[in-house]
């Protein structure tokens, strides 16, 4: 089936060296000196670019459902780590499968199964109690991590704020009482400027504008809340309470759309980031 | 570019939301890698899977000695290398260099070396090396890794690296070359003997 390459060759050798550019001298002079050295360097090039070419990516749904049974097998050991205190697992509903071949992580879903069904009966003990659900986060259907994260990160950033001098000293009667949650912007569509941007997310904040409906609507998705506990990792300065969430598109992709309170000093930064990685795109003082 | 480190402590210490994005950051270069080793969609799919399985569950036991990036690719390589063997282990339906592709490649004549890549088929042309040939060469070609974190991920020294890289890439040149350049190639243009 497989074929033996060539048996080793010093001019092969050096052409491949010159190629990934940690040629010696001695490796140069071998490839100067042989009559076909130039084109033997040019085959190894060719060859090299070539297996560059990024092999076709897999759809969408497989790359989630394979990250959705990595992190439910996660999820399973951390509910075993942690017993009833664990987090909800997050179970593929509908595994990749192939015809004909048998997965062979199937004892992840029993396993995963389980989990789940304890922490369900956990979570709706939880829910029974009575218990003051006013913040935003209570919009997010599941009790995953990055939503009980960001509350955390909130809820810190919140003691943070500074009660006076701040921004929201300087603005109007919408911004004076410092807000307990942040405003949730929905999605604000695409996204070309985001210093144009910043300031609409500014006079909304400060109560300065008349139809500030365009970014401040709806509830935050599951990707604001993941990378909103992932921002205070990613922003390139210490952050201070967080002031407005949403998403958009911004340069063809889709971003999560965070602004906060510098950690200190009075002005505020609006960061873009990755929907899918929680990457920074940009960022924007304002 | 965010650094790996800040991701892989936070995951270590339970952080969900740390690990999903560090699975997302490297699922694309490891399904790459696992896609070149085995040459198809259907087992690269499952070696990806049993690597970001393997990363979930060795990640409390990672030290950082290495690059996390070079730690998860050697999971994937190795992730590979099982798939393969269980391949062996069951009918094969054939493989893409199994059908003829060479003599296609002979007749069509005239191609750019892109399009006959596309014809004949990178995973194709990859398959007929053996595959501790294959790692190093994807390694470097496909993934940019450097001599020295091939040989930490492959577990072989860097001057077996450098050799397997230039070896592997001299048996692609007729493979990768259209048929017509081919006969002027002064490299190894003949065809390798075969291992099997």
């Amino acid at each position: 089936m497989t074929d033996l390459p060539p048996p080793p060759d010093a001019l092969d050798e050096a052409a491949s060296v010159v190629v990934d550019g940690v040629a010696t001298d001695a490796d140069h002079a071998l490839v100067a000196a042989a009559p076909d050295g130039a084109s033997r360097v040019d085959a190894h090039r060719r060859v090299a670019a070539l297996l560059a070419t990024p092999p076709p990516v897999p759809s969408d749904e497989a790359v989630e459902a394979a990250l959705a049974t990595a992190l439910a097998a996660f999820d399973a050991d951390d509910a075993g780590r942690q017993g009833s205190e664990g987090k909800a697992a997050v179970v593929p509903l509908t595994p990749v499968r192939r015809a004909g071949r048998a997965p062979r992580t199937r004892w992840i879903a029993p396993v995963a199964a389980l989990a789940a069904a304890l922490l369900l009966v956990v979570g709706i003990a939880s829910a029974l109690r009575p218990t003051n659900r006013s913040h935003p986060t209570a919009a997010l259907s599941a009790p995953d991590t990055a939503a009980r994260s960001q509350q955390a990160l909130e809820q810190r950033a919140d003691a943070a704020a500074p009660s006076a001098g701040g921004p929201q000293a300087a603005a109007g009667a919408a911004g004076a009482a410092a807000p307990s949650a942040p405003l949730d912007g929905g999605d604000v569509g695409a996204i070309k400027d985001p210093a144009a941007l910043a300031q609409r997310i500014a006079d909304a904040l400060d109560g300065a504008t008349v139809d500030a409906s365009s970014v401040r609507a709806g509830a935050p998705t599951a990707d604001v809340a993941r990378c909103t506990s992932m921002a205070t990792k990613v922003a390139p300065v210490p952050l201070g309470a967080l002031r407005y969430r949403g998403t958009g598109v911004y340069q063809g992709a889709r971003v999560v759309v965070l602004a906060f309170d510098h950690a200190q000093g009075p002005s505020r930064i609006l960061v873009l980031l990755d929907a899918k990685t929680c990457d920074l795109v940009t960022d924007e003082d304002f | 570019v965010i650094e790996d480190a800040p991701r892989v402590a936070a995951a270590q210490t339970g952080d969900r939301a740390a690990l999903e994005s560090l699975l997302r950051a490297h699922q694309a270069r490891l399904f790459a890698v696992c896609r070149r080793l085995t040459g198809n969609d259907a087992d690269a799919a499952d070696a990806c899977q049993e690597a970001l399985l393997a990363i979930v569950r060795g990640l409390p036991r990672f030290d950082g000695r290495s690059a996390f990036s070079t730690w998860a690719y050697r999971i994937a390589v190795n992730a590979s290398l099982d798939e393969l063997r269980r391949r062996r282990r069951r009918p094969d339906p054939g493989l893409p260099g199994d059908d003829g592709m060479d003599a296609d490649l002979v007749s069509t004549g005239g191609p750019s070396p892109e399009d006959v890549a596309t014809a004949l088929d990178i995973d194709a042309a990859l398959l007929q090396l053996p595959i501790e040939f294959r790692g190093p060469v994807v390694l470097r070609d496909l993934c940019g890794l450097d001599y020295a974190e091939i040989a930490e991920v492959l577990d072989i020294p860097p001057g077996t690296v450098r050799s397997r890289i230039s070896r592997a890439r001299a048996a692609l040149v007729p493979l990768l070359t259209p048929s017509d350049e081919a006969g002027n190639q002064p490299g190894p243009t003949r065809r390798p003997r075969n291992a099997s």
